[in-house]
C-alpha cells in the first residue's frame, strides 16, 4: 500500500494529538453554521455527484458512509 | 455520426450517486444534537457541458421529521435526467479519411474506418466493409500482379491464391489506418433521455455521546439497477474536544441493456452474435475519521476510507479501438466463415478494430483526507480548505484541494466563493486508442481514466428569511484539461471540454426559534375546512405573514377502449378515418402519468395569497398495433418522457368574506418552463420524429388561467364550488400549434365525521379544445394521438375522497388529502382512447 497515505494519516494525528482546551463559553464561534464540517449537504451532495460521476477518484472526506460520505 | 441507443454514464461511479443524497450527522465537533422540528429541503439543479454534450437536470428533495426526543426519521428523493452527446472512443484522425467504394461504383469516397462499419451485424459486414478501402483493393491488387510476375513454387491452388491476396489487403489496410501518432479525434454518440430515481430512507438515533445512523436506498434507471445500504457511528469524547466517526456501506448493482424506449433495431447496436448484458458487481466500504477542535475559532477533520469493488465494473458505453486484435489472417478466416468473432478474440467486437472496453473485475481504493475549518472574527467569515488524496490498484492518484471562504453579510445574507483543483494519473489500461493488444486483456478509452487535470470555480448566495426558510443560487465553472494535471504526461487536448453547474435551493427548517410566536398559532383559516384533493387554488390563507409549503402528486390513467365522441369504435375504423388522409397502423393502449407539484404559498396581506407551483412529470405510453393495419415500426416499445413541467404562479384576492361563506379569485399564469421536444428515439433532436402532443411536458405556450371559487360550511358540514379555466395566451407555441382552451366547473360537498377527519364527494364538467395548428418537426403520423383534431372534449366525472387534519398537538397545520376522479360521461373530439381516472394526494404545511 501507498507509504504517502500511511504518512499523511501519522502527520496529522500527530498534530491532532497535540491537545488544547476550549472553555465552553469560548465556543461561540465553532458553534457557528459556517463552521460546520459540511454546511451545505444538498450542494455537497450535487456537487460530489457531477465530480465522481466526471472524475476516477470516488470516496473520501470520510464521515457517513455510502462510498463518498460527504459529511 | 449514428444516433444510437448508447450512454454514457460510467456506470461504477453510480457507486457514488449512492451518496448523492442525504446528509447524516456529521463529525461536527460540537455533539450531534437531534432536530427539535421537521427539516424539509429542494434543490434543482442545471448540470451542461460545452459543444451540447451531456445535459443533466437533478432534482432533489429530503426531510427530516423527529419521531420522538432521540429518534429521527430521515427520507430524501433524487431525480436526474440526462441527454446530450457523449464520447464514445478515440481514433487518430487521419483514419477518418480513408479512401472508401462507393458500392457500384468507381468512386471513392473518403470515410471514418470504424463508422464505415458501424453498426456491424455479424462477421461477413465487418470484412466486407474492410475489402471496400482503396488500400485493400490496391495491396490486393499487387498480390495478385506479383504472383503473375513471379509464380512461388509450388503453384497456389485459386481459392488459397485469392484468400492470400485479401490477407494482404487486410494487412495493408490496418496497417495503414494506426499511424503511431497525429492528432486524436473523439466520435461522440447521442444519448438518449433517460430518468434515473433513487429513494432513500433512513434513521438516527441519539445516545448520550453517540450517534448511530443508518440508510438504505435504491438507485434506479432503465439500465442500471443499485440497492445499498450504509451505518455510522460517531462517538463524542468526554474532553469534548474529539469526536470519533467509523462507518461502512455496502453496494450491489445489476447492470443490464434495457430496451424501453422505441426503435428496437437501434438498441444492440448490430451485437446480435453476443449475449445481452446482464451482470453484477458488489462494493463494500469501510471509513474512519477523528475531529479534533484545535481553538476556539479552529477545527480539523481527518479521514481515511477503504472500498472494494468486485464485479462488472466496465462501461458497456465505452468503445476501443484495438490493432493487432484480429490479424489479417484471422479477418480472412472470418471473411471464408471458417470461425466467428468469439474463435478469434475475447473481445467484444463493435466495428473494424473497434471492441467494447473491458476493465478489470476488482477495485481497491483508498482515501485519506483533511478538512480545516478557520473562523476569522474580524470578517465575521469562515474559511474551510480540504485536501483528499486518492489511490487505487488500477493506478490511478489523484489530489484534490478546495477552498471556500463563507462570508456572513447583513440581512441574513451569506456569500461564498470557492476554488478547487484536482488531478490525476492515468489508469494502467487506458490509452485513447491501442496500437498492440494487451496481454492482460484490459482496455480503456474513457477520458475520466485518463490523465488531466480540473479546474473548477464558483459561487454560491444564501438568504436567510424569518420563520426559519431560507434561498441559495449558486453557480460554479468546470474545466477539464489534459495539460492542467500535476507534473508531466496529461492526456491531449482532443478530449478536454468544460462544464456549468447552476442550483437554487429551498430550505426549510421549523425548529428555527422565533417560529410559532404569532398570535395566530395553531390556526391555519381552515375553517371552510378541507378542499377535495384534486381542486387547485381553492384554498386561502388568512393572516398577513402566514406561509404554506404543500406537494401535490397526481396519478392518471387512460387504457381503455377507443372512442369516437361517445361511442366505442373497431380497429377498421381507427385505420380508416382517425389518421386524417392517411391510415392509421397504431392505437394508444395505455398511457400512465404521474405529476408531483410542489407548492409555495405566502401571504403578504390578509387579501392577497402569492403561489409559486413548479411541477415534474413522467409520462410513459403504450402503443398497440391495429389489426389489419399494414407492418410498421414507429411504435414498437412505447415511449417515455420526463422532466420539467410548465410553472404555475397565481395570485389570490379575497373578494367577500364571513364566518360561513367565503369568495376568492383566482388569476393566474402558467409559465412554458417544460421541454416540448419530446422524440419517439428520446434524443430530443430536430431530425427526429416527435411524440403525440399528449406526451409532451408542457404546453409550449404563456397560458392565463383564471379560477374564482366559493366555499361554505356550517357546524359539521362544508361545501364550495369552483369555476376556472386555461386561455392559451399565444396563437402558436414554438413547435408550431397550441394546445385547446379549457374550462372547469366543479362542487362539492362533505361532512366532517371526526375533528381531525372529513369526507367529501364532488362533481366535475370539464371541456377542452382541439389542438390547432400542428407540429413543424414531423411526427410519425400513424397513430389517432399523433394529430390534432383527435384531441379535447367534454366530459363529466365524479370523485370522492378525504381529508386528515391536525386541529393541534404535534402535527399542527399538516393536512392530507386524497381523492379518486372517476369518469362518468365522455364525449371525445375525434378517435381517443378512454380515461380510466385518477388519484390525486395533497400534503400541505401551514405555518
Amino acid at each position: 500500500m501507498n507509504i504517502f497515505y500511511f504518512r499523511c494519516l501519522l502527520i496529522a494525528l500527530f498534530f491532532m494529538m497535540q491537545g488544547c482546551s476550549v472553555a465552553p463559553w469560548e465556543r461561540g464561534n465553532l458553534a457557528k453554521k459556517n463552521m460546520a464540517i459540511t454546511v451545505n449537504s444538498g450542494l455537497s451532495a450535487l456537487r460530489d455527484h457531477a465530480f465522481t460521476s466526471k472524475e476516477a477518484s470516488q470516496g473520501g472526506f470520510g464521515g457517513s458512509g455510502g462510498g463518498c460520505g460527504c459529511n | 455520426m449514428g444516433v444510437t441507443k448508447s450512454k454514457s454514464k460510467i456506470n461504477q461511479t453510480l457507486f457514488a450517486l449512492t451518496t448523492a443524497a442525504l446528509s447524516l450527522p456529521g463529525l461536527d465537533a460540537e455533539a450531534a444534537i437531534p432536530v427539535s422540528e421537521a427539516k424539509a429541503n429542494f434543490q434543482y439543479g442545471h448540470y451542461q457541458e460545452s459543444d451540447d454534450r451531456m445535459k443533466v437536470q437533478i432534482y432533489h428533495a429530503d426531510m427530516i421529521l423527529p419521531l420522538a426526543d432521540r429518534f429521527e426519521l430521515t427520507f430524501s428523493i433524487d431525480q436526474d435526467t440526462y441527454s446530450g452527446a457523449t464520447p464514445i472512443y478515440s481514433l487518430p484522425e487521419v483514419m477518418k479519411n480513408e479512401p472508401k467504394r462507393k458500392k457500384g461504383t468507381n468512386i471513392f469516397i473518403p470515410t471514418d474506418i470504424v463508422v464505415s462499419a458501424s453498426p456491424v451485424a455479424g462477421t461477413f459486414e465487418v470484412t466486407s466493409a474492410m475489402q471496400a478501402y482503396k488500400s485493400f483493393e490496391d495491396a490486393q491488387q499487387k498480390y495478385k500482379d506479383d504472383y503473375i510476375a513471379n509464380p512461388p513454387t509450388p503453384r497456389l491452388s485459386r481459392d488459397d491464391r485469392s484468400s492470400a491476396a485479401r490477407i494482404a489487403g487486410y494487412t495493408a489496410l490496418i496497417t495503414k489506418i494506426a499511424p503511431s501518432a497525429g492528432k486524436v479525434f473523439q466520435t461522440m454518440e447521442i444519448h438518449p433521455q433517460e430518468t434515473r430515481n433513487m429513494p432513500i430512507l433512513g434513521v438516527n438515533y441519539y445516545f448520550d455521546d453517540v450517534t448511530l445512523s443508518m440508510s438504505s436506498g435504491i438507485s434506479d434507471e432503465p439500465d442500471f439497477k443499485s440497492t445499498f445500504g450504509n451505518w455510522n457511528v460517531s462517538w463524542e469524547l468526554p474532553n469534548k474536544l474529539t469526536t470519533l466517526n467509523i462507518g461502512g456501506n455496502v453496494t450491489g448493482n445489476n447492470i443490464s441493456r434495457a430496451v424501453i424506449h422505441s426503435d428496437a433495431e437501434h438498441v444492440h447496436n448490430g451485437d446480435e452474435d453476443y449475449p445481452e448484458l446482464d451482470e453484477q458487481s458488489l462494493f463494500y466500504g469501510f471509513n474512519w475519521g477523528i475531529s479534533q477542535v484545535l481553538g476556539k475559532n479552529t477545527l480539523l477533520q481527518v479521514s481515511s476510507g477503504y472500498t472494494r469493488q468486485a464485479g462488472y465494473l466496465t462501461n458497456p458505453y465505452k468503445l476501443v479501438y484495438v490493432r493487432g486484435e484480429i490479424t489479417a489472417e484471422e479477418y480472412e478466416q472470418l471473411n471464408m466463415e471458417e470461425k466467428i468473432f468469439q474463435d478469434v478474440t475475447d473481445l467484444e467486437v463493435m466495428g473494424v478494430e473497434l471492441f467494447r472496453e473491458v476493465r478489470p473485475e476488482e477495485r481497491n481504493q483508498w482515501t485519506v483526507s483533511s478538512q480545516l475549518r478557520q473562523y476569522i472574527p474580524g470578517a465575521d467569515a469562515s474559511v474551510h480548505l480540504d485536501y483528499r488524496y486518492y489511490n487505487d490498484d488500477w493506478g490511478i492518484d489523484s489530489h484534490t484541494f478546495e477552498a471556500t471562504w463563507y462570508q456572513s453579510l447583513p440581512h441574513g445574507i451569506t456569500i461564498a466563493p470557492n476554488i478547487r483543483y484536482y488531478t490525476q494519473s492515468q489508469a494502467d489500461f487506458y490509452a485513447p486508442y491501442f496500437l498492440a493488444p494487451r496481454a492482460d486483456g484490459n482496455y480503456s478509452s474513457d477520458y475520466r481514466l485518463s490523465g488531466y487535470g480540473a479546474l473548477s470555480g464558483g459561487v454560491t448566495f444564501t438568504k436567510e428569511f424569518t420563520k426559519g426558510f431560507s434561498l441559495e443560487a449558486g453557480f460554479e465553472y468546470y474545466t477539464h484539461q489534459g495539460e492542467l494535471k500535476l507534473g508531466s504526461g496529461g492526456e491531449g487536448d482532443f478530449a478536454d471540454y468544460s462544464s456549468y453547474l447552476a442550483h437554487g435551493a429551498l430550505k426549510i427548517d421549523l425548529s428555527n426559534p422565533g417560529r410559532f410566536l404569532g398570535a395566530h398559532n395553531g390556526h391555519h383559516g381552515h375553517h371552510a375546512g378541507p378542499l377535495p384533493a384534486g381542486v387547485m387554488f381553492g384554498h386561502m390563507m388568512e393572516n398577513a405573514g402566514d406561509m404554506m409549503i404543500g406537494y401535490n402528486y397526481m396519478y392518471s390513467d387512460r387504457d381503455g377502449d377507443m372512442r369516437y365522441g361517445m361511442d366505442r369504435v373497431g380497429d377498421q375504423a381507427i385505420i380508416d378515418n382517425a389518421c386524417d388522409l392517411k391510415k392509421c397502423t397504431f392505437k394508444p393502449d395505455a398511457m400512465v402519468m404521474h405529476m408531483h407539484m410542489f407548492n409555495f404559498m405566502y401571504a403578504p396581506t390578509d387579501w392577497l395569497n402569492l403561489m409559486l407551483m413548479p411541477q415534474i412529470i413522467n409520462m410513459e405510453m403504450v402503443m398497440e398495433p391495429l389489426k389489419g393495419a399494414a407492418e410498421d415500426d414507429s411504435h414498437v416499445g412505447g415511449h417515455v418522457s420526463d422532466g420539467l413541467g410548465d410553472t404555475l404562479m397565481v395570485a389570490l384576492f379575497k373578494v367577500f368574506k364571513h364566518p360561513n361563506h367565503n369568495l376568492h379569485v383566482g388569476i393566474g399564469f402558467s409559465a412554458p418552463t417544460a421541454n416540448i421536444n419530446a422524440t419517439l428515439d428520446g434524443t430530443g433532436l430536430a431530425d427526429s420524429e416527435r411524440q403525440s402532443y399528449a406526451m409532451q411536458l408542457g404546453s409550449g405556450t404563456w397560458d392565463f388561467k383564471p379560477s374564482l371559487t366559493y366555499t361554505g360550511n356550517v357546524n359539521n358540514w362544508m361545501w364550495g364550488a369552483q369555476i376556472s379555466g386555461t386561455k392559451r395566451m399565444q396563437h402558436r407555441n414554438k413547435e408550431g400549434y397550441v394546445l385547446g382552451d379549457e374550462f372547469q366547473g366543479t362542487a362539492w360537498g362533505g361532512y366532517k365525521f371526526l375533528p381531525w377527519l372529513s369526507g367529501v364527494f364532488r362533481g366535475i364538467y370539464s371541456v377542452q379544445g382541439k389542438v390547432r395548428g400542428e407540429t413543424v418537426t414531423p411526427n410519425s403520423q400513424s397513430a389517432p394521438n399523433e394529430f390534432p383534431e383527435n384531441y379535447g372534449g367534454q366530459f363529466f366525472d365524479l370523485g370522492t375522497g378525504v381529508s386528515v387534519s391536525s386541529p393541534g398537538g404535534e402535527f399542527v397545520g399538516h393536512s392530507l388529502s386524497v381523492e379518486w376522479v372517476q369518469p362518468i360521461l365522455h364525449d371525445y373530439n375525434g378517435y381517443q382512447f378512454e380515461r380510466e381516472g385518477s388519484l390525486s394526494v395533497n400534503w400541505g404545511y401551514a405555518f
